[in-house]
């Protein structure tokens, strides 16, 4: 369970969130839906423990983020960030088996390379394993570091899971298979997953809940059919009704 | 298109292979060693060597002028190849190298500044001191460099370039002022020190560099799985539990102990940090657990050669080993970047 308790945050007196509450539930799969700008990776950010709200405080099972060590956070949760860059000549799987740092000296190195695999197979990717990364198309490094992020909390019970925008890059069909795989580690393994994306469908169809973001704040959050009504929609994202024609019925 | 692949080298059998090279890499920097005690203007042969029935005079040779300098140039090449690979890691780009980003040269300035404002000096505690002066020179530019290319956020291969070649020309033009302002005795150490030799190899030179670059290197060796993380980014360093800021802090502080006191010892030899570590990862790989023994390794013995070379070129008198090492490796750098840029474009 993971909650934000009025949390803002501001850069050089620039407010980017603005008391913001909410809360992650295990085993449930969480949408952060909103216009550019809304605050949404920042938001995502403070609820990892990446920055420190400048105000407010964020619990991670009653206790406090910052009351984690680096290495206690590390083991429990996972975070894709939007944009990495690896220049170096890492082979797909050298990178996945990274994730398994935290791991190093507790219980789980020596099957740090079934799960690496498992991690890679489960993102359709153990055919890039040999591949060196950054020769990888950009929907294939995406994958793989999905890949690498996984590793890094497989095989867990309970823990924590946010990715910025995972599909940005991916072809339809693995934009699907990722979101499967994301509903079914939350369902199967009682993972708290927080998932920023644009795509209402894909929203829709494999997301449980939904934080719908405007401006700093939450405009509205609940259960994703009540997130994701029209009026919603069109207020949030300023986009006239006709553009959303049979979005209800679908 | 043709992919690029390579066995992923994380899985036993291959770490054992590994680290029969390691051993394979250490046997030829024995060789090596042995070898350049024997060759010289006075050739000593191996088999007299081995024997111990030395005359007086090759004794002399060998204890007091050949061990000291093989010694101390296979340390030097061993700090400035780990120094090099290690900073590649923290600036996250394979160009980066104590020459090329200006940090030698700030330690260089450092140490003509003791040597013309505060005069000759000679012993264990004027090295150590110099050593200093190199270490601070070494320590403030590249605190600079890191503070000025980690500004926009992301680090970026042209503004650390850039902010080198300001470095290196400030630097150049601050040590050509000195070198105006000097005396001709003065002007002759600064002169040979700056171009990059082992002549004045003594026995003190290799005691302070031992103590300085052997801790040194130890700290980054045991770091080489962290930096691996930080080359993800500060950002998923930490999301994988390594403090980015605490290894960045340590790994500036050990590559400038280093080059300061490979600096203070013998003066600027480039190439060495950038070339040493792009061949092994061109051929095994980034993995710094490999990486960076592997560096100290094939500095070491890079240097040990290039050293009996440069003395035996010309002998009975010699080449400054730093002009050696960059008329060796900036055309072999060249060929590098070449053969890359072919291989990225598939010719």
């Amino acid at each position: 369970m993971i909650a934000a308790e009025n949390i803002s945050y501001t850069i050089k007196h620039r407010p980017i969130l603005d008391e913001v509450s909410v809360s992650l539930r295990p085993g449930t799969v969480t949408a952060l839906l909103g216009p550019n700008g809304a605050g949404k990776s920042s938001l995502l950010k403070c609820l990892s423990g990446s920055v420190q709200p400048s105000t407010g405080e964020v619990h991670l099972d009653g206790v406090r983020l910052q009351n984690y060590s680096l290495l206690e956070l590390s083991r429990r949760r996972a975070v894709l960030s939007q944009s990495t860059a690896l220049s170096f000549p890492f082979t797909a799987l050298e990178l996945v088996l990274m994730g398994r740092n935290p791991h190093t000296d507790g219980p789980g190195q020596e099957d740090a390379q079934d799960r690496a695999r498992q991690a890679l197979e489960s993102v359709d990717a153990w055919s890039l394993r040999d591949r060196i990364f950054p020769t990888l198309s950009g929907g294939e490094q995406q994958r793989v570091q999905l890949a690498r992020v996984l590793a890094q909390i497989w095989g867990q019970r309970q823990a924590c899971l946010f990715l910025d925008e995972p599909t940005a890059a991916l072809d339809l069909k693995h934009q699907h298979l990722v979101f499967q795989l994301i509903r079914r580690l939350a369902r199967g393994n009682g993972l708290t997953v927080c998932v920023i994306l644009h795509d209402p469908h894909l929203a829709r169809r494999y997301c449980d809940r939904a934080i719908l973001m405007q401006q700093g704040q939450v405009f509205t959050a609940g259960a994703i059919a009540e997130v994701l009504a029209a009026e919603n929609i069109e207020r949030v994202f300023e986009i006239p009704p006709d553009w959303l024609d049979g979005w209800e019925s679908l | 298109m043709n992919t690029v692949t390579r066995a992923s080298s994380i899985t036993l059998p291959f770490l054992s292979g590994r680290i029969s090279l390691l051993l394979l890499m250490s046997l030829a920097l024995f060789v090596s060693l042995l070898m350049a005690l024997a060759i010289g203007a006075v050739s000593i042969p191996l088999s007299a060597l081995f024997s111990g029935r030395l005359s007086a005079q090759d004794m002399a040779v060998i204890t007091s002028i050949r061990l000291p300098r093989v010694l101390l140039s296979a340390i030097v090449g061993a700090a400035l190849a780990v120094s090099g690979a290690s900073m590649q890691s923290l600036f996250r780009n394979p160009l980066a190298d104590p020459g090329v980003i200006g940090i030698a040269s700030g330690a260089a300035l450092a140490v003509a500044m003791v040597i013309v404002l505060a005069g000759p000096m000679s012993g264990v505690l004027a090295l150590y001191s110099l050593s200093l002066a190199a270490f601070t020179g070494g320590l403030v530019t590249c605190l600079l460099i890191f503070r000025f290319t980690g500004i926009s956020g992301a680090f970026s291969a042209t503004y650390m370039l850039l902010a080198g070649i300001a470095i290196n020309t400030l630097s150049g033009a601050a040590t050509g002022f000195l070198t105006y302002l000097s005396d001709d005795q003065q002007l002759r150490a600064l002169t040979f020190w700056s171009m990059g030799s082992f002549g004045g190899a003594l026995w003190p030179g290799v005691l302070v560099a031992t103590t300085i670059v052997l801790p040194a290197t130890y700290l980054l060796l045991r770091n080489a799985r962290a930096l691996n993380i930080l080359l993800l980014g500060d950002e998923e360093a930490r999301y994988l539990g390594v403090d980015s800021r605490r290894l960045q802090r340590r790994v500036i502080l050990c590559t400038a102990l280093s080059v300061g006191a490979a600096v203070a010892v013998s003066g600027i030899i480039g190439f060495v940090g950038l070339v040493v570590p792009h061949l092994i990862r061109l051929t095994l790989g980034p993995d710094n657990r490999f990486l960076l023994p592997a560096s100290a390794l094939l500095g070491a013995l890079l240097l040990v050669l290039a050293d009996t070379l440069a003395r035996t070129l010309v002998a009975p008198a010699e080449l400054p080993v730093g002009i050696l090492t960059s008329l060796i490796g900036g055309p072999f750098f060249l060929w590098l970047l070449i053969k890359q840029y072919a291989g990225r474009m598939g010719l």
